[in-house]
């Protein structure tokens, strides 16, 4: 039955490259750069340079203008060989449709809030997700534990359980205002205000030099960026 | 020796001495000058720190990036020991106190953008488990860099621990 879908589904994308339909496509292609533009605060030449970046990522592994989480890591660590907890939270949030792969729409809008001028509510609001592993609306001691765990074991590193757990306190005793054990959204955004550099991962500056990292020779666009 | 940081708990050398325990005296005025108290960090600032996951600049890079973090077993005292250290050998570099946890480096020469500056930032995370990041605040970038590859990478390895993205 599998094999059925994905041989329809791959028609369907060859069809679509064969007649090079301007409209919007499937998830395999550039969609529309205006809407994207409108709903994102990239620029319509900003979508199309990212459009050239998202084209050599998804084709790394598999050259079917998706980006599965194979070719995510691959452009993330320059090695397919490395799991990793976070990427593959980030991978998941990305991954608004939940189906397993990136389509450049789910792409352009997730690294939206990424750009340096997009609004630091979007910022604090995906960094809260990111560490809400179980996806609850709080982030839990447990959880946080768990993170520790993983970013040292991923760096090579140990610290005995007790270190371990003296971080936590220190943490919850700052961000645990309500002290009910675990960290809400208000919470976090306090203390993400009081410690900016927790965002630091949320802003990529060479967002704002994208199109000339990646100059797209897309010359249908008509739009005058503002 | 203007500089008022300098002469707290100096004392004045009537004879030449051996270039060591100059040194030694050097590294005790030091350190009864300032202490460098580090900074606090929480879970998550080391989880955003070290987790390469996290960090998507990856996506945009063609190589794998150079280190400007580490982590480190040592106490605040040695790391900074150790910069000073590298700073005395490099023979061009002198030390400062900038900030709580902050240190940095200044080349006395000019080089081509002026003085290449390097800050040393240690953030505590716990007593014998502390990060260090440094970072170009001054000069050529590319005059850093060999600085940073020839000297200070290579000099820094025995306080260090593991290097970010290691």
């Amino acid at each position: 039955m599998t094999q059925c879908v994905d041989g329809f589904k791959h028609v369907c994308n060859s069809l679509f490259r064969c007649f090079d339909l301007e409209i919007y496509k499937q998830s395999g292609g550039l969609g529309d750069p205006e809407l994207l533009a409108r709903e994102t605060v990239f620029s319509v030449s900003e979508i199309e340079a990212l459009y050239e970046l998202f084209k050599k990522i998804s084709s790394a592994v598999i050259d079917d203008g998706l980006i599965n989480k194979e070719e995510f890591q691959l452009a993330l660590f320059k090695t397919n060989k490395k799991e990793s907890l976070f990427a593959d939270r980030v991978f998941d949030l990305f991954d608004t449709k939940h189906n397993g792969i990136l389509g450049f729409e789910e792409f352009a809008r997730a690294l939206s809030v990424f750009h340096p001028n997009a609004p630091i509510d979007d910022k604090i609001d995906f960094s809260f997700q990111l560490y809400d592993l179980k996806q609850q609306g709080f982030i839990e001691r447990q959880e946080v534990k768990q993170m520790v765990v993983a970013t040292l074991a991923e760096s090579g590193m140990n610290l005995s359980d007790e270190v371990i757990e003296s971080i936590i306190d220190k943490t919850f005793e700052e961000a645990d205002t309500k002290h009910d054990g675990r960290i809400d959204k208000e919470e976090w955004r306090i203390l993400v205000l009081r410690h900016p550099s927790l965002l630091k991962n949320m802003t990529l500056q060479y967002l704002k030099d994208i199109t000339t990292t990646f100059p797209s020779f897309v010359f249908h666009s008509q739009v005058e960026d503002t | 020796m203007e500089n008022s940081w300098f002469q707290k708990g100096f004392k004045k050398i009537e004879e030449p001495k051996s270039p060591d325990s100059m040194i030694e005296s050097l590294m005790s005025d030091v350190h009864a000058a300032f202490a460098v108290q580090p900074m606090c960090y929480t879970a998550f600032d080391l989880i955003s720190s070290l987790a390469q996951g996290f960090d998507l600049s990856g996506l945009f890079e063609k190589e794998e990036r150079s280190g400007s973090m580490f982590t480190t077993k040592k106490e605040a005292k040695e790391i900074v020991s150790k910069f000073e250290e590298i700073a005395t050998s490099s023979e061009r570099f002198d030390l400062k106190k900038i900030n709580v946890g902050v240190i940095k480096m200044e080349d006395r020469r000019e080089g081509r953008k002026g003085q290449v500056a390097i800050e040393v930032e240690i953030f505590e995370v716990t007593e014998s488990f502390n990060m260090v990041e440094f970072k170009k605040s001054g000069g050529d970038t590319m005059e850093y860099k060999q600085f940073c590859d020839r000297e200070l990478k290579p000099s820094s390895k025995d306080i260090v621990w593991k290097w970010q993205g290691n």
